[in-house]
């Protein structure tokens, strides 16, 4: 009887030990992992700054992007000003603030690839192959395309408003059995000039709407949906007026219909940066939709 | 008899021990389990940068400097938990040795012994013209 009593309380022992030596195994070995996760704050940190540049080239070029991946289409909402309010040349002199002063304080090499953005034109791209090129100089337009390729919009809405008074406009032509429904939107300070209009286009022709500022047809502001330069289905608005205080004001939303999987979309940009032995080497703008 | 006594008393006194252990081992991993001095300088580091990334996306940074007047910002960092303590400064790209601009949490002394301090780029649009900027944010526990 007193033998059982032994070996039930060695056996009590034992286990209690087992479970002992187990817990304080667990616990260290979480104690470590959680180090090792807070240690790696210099790889956190070239995300940070990353995201850091991402927001000021974003406030320098001055577009908005909202872009929602659906089950089987997605929405592309852009923001624009034609001309924008800020010389997009300025990036250049970012470039070198962000080159010297900026990689100076965060003690690390950065060096940004901005020469796409400063050649006259920005480009946007799209992982499905989607591209929005805004062009600047004497000619401000933006062109929402897929090169080459059909960019399956079906759903097209356009709102304009210019502060300044056009004299005259030409519509395009609706065509009921076309293949992309467009809403346009436009006002500027001649009242009679206003359109708002829905319907069908057909996206296998180029179909414009121009509002004329001036005689002769040098100063106009145009609409341009469809075949664009061999890019079906393609969205182009070209401001060329020579008064530098004209501005338009553009909101686009386009329904693209596709289905995907992912959708990543940047700038047409690099950014390299550099601490110690961690480094980064990726696309500004870069978001996951 | 008398042995039988004996060996039930040692046993509730082995049972005894047995918990006794378990319960200041439990304490023991309990207390460790506790933020240590690395996972206090790290909370330091996101602090601040979270301070510096609400500064600027809000537009606060901005309209301080636009304004000269750090008032939006002091206002942000009151609304900060109590335990936090958060200095700003503002240098302009063309002198970052001395700040435009400097706001110090009310009533934060700055005595403490550990400091975390990040570094954010702030880009100032003002109609066509843009100027750049370095924002400091250095934060530390209350003591």
């Amino acid at each position: 009887m007193n033998q059982r009593g032994v070996v039930f309380s060695m056996a009590a022992i034992l286990l209690s030990l087992t479970l002992l030596l187990l817990v304080t195994y667990y616990s260290s070995k979480i104690t470590l992992d959680t180090q090792d996760l807070y240690n790696q704050f210099s790889i956190r940190k070239m995300g940070i700054v990353a995201d850091d540049l991402d927001v000021d080239l974003n406030k320098i070029l001055g577009t908005q992007f909202d872009v929602n991946r659906g089950t089987n289409s997605t929405t592309i909402r852009i923001t624009e000003k034609l001309p924008a309010d800020i010389n997009k040349l300025k990036i250049l002199d970012w470039n070198r603030f962000v080159d010297q002063n900026y990689a100076r304080q965060q003690n690390a090499t950065i060096q940004l690839d901005v020469g796409k953005l400063t050649d006259g034109k920005t480009e946007y791209l799209f992982s499905n192959g989607l591209q929005y090129d805004y062009n600047y100089g004497s000619v401000n337009y933006v062109h929402l395309y897929k090169a080459g390729l059909n960019s399956n919009m079906m759903r097209l809405d356009i709102n304009v408003t210019v502060n300044a008074a056009s004299i005259s406009k030409t519509a395009w032509t609706l065509n009921p059995a076309g293949d992309i429904n467009v809403n346009l939107n436009y006002l500027d300070q001649n009242a009679s000039n206003t359109v708002n209009q829905s319907g069908v286009l057909d996206s296998s022709i180029l179909n414009s709407y121009v509002w004329d500022f001036g005689p002769g047809g040098s100063d106009r502001f145009t609409i341009q949906v469809g075949n664009i330069d061999g890019n079906l289905k393609a969205v182009k608005l070209i401001e060329s007026i020579t008064n530098s205080s004209t501005v338009a004001t553009v909101s686009l939303r386009v329904d693209v219909n596709e289905s995907l999987s992912s959708l990543t979309r940047y700038y047409d940009a690099g950014i390299f940066y550099q601490q110690g032995d961690v480094n980064l080497n990726r696309r500004m703008g870069l978001q996951y939709e | 008899m008398t042995n039988r006594g004996i060996i039930h008393s040692m046993d509730a006194l082995l049972s005894l021990l047995i918990v006794l252990v378990v319960v200041f081992t439990v304490n023991y991993y309990v207390n460790s389990s506790a933020l240590n001095d690395s996972q206090q300088s790290d909370w330091l580091k996101q602090m601040s940068v979270d301070v510096g990334t609400v500064l600027e996306k809000n537009g606060r940074a901005s309209t301080a400097i636009q304004n000269n007047n750090v008032s939006v910002i002091r206002t942000y960092l009151n609304q900060l938990p109590h335990a936090w303590c958060v200095d700003v400064s503002i240098f302009s790209n063309n002198d970052l040795n001395s700040a435009i601009l400097a706001v110090v949490r009310p009533s934060c002394k700055t005595d403490a012994s550990e400091y975390a301090v990040t570094n954010r780029s702030i880009v100032v649009t003002s109609g066509s013209s843009v100027s750049f900027y370095v924002m400091k944010v250095k934060a530390w526990w209350r003591t």
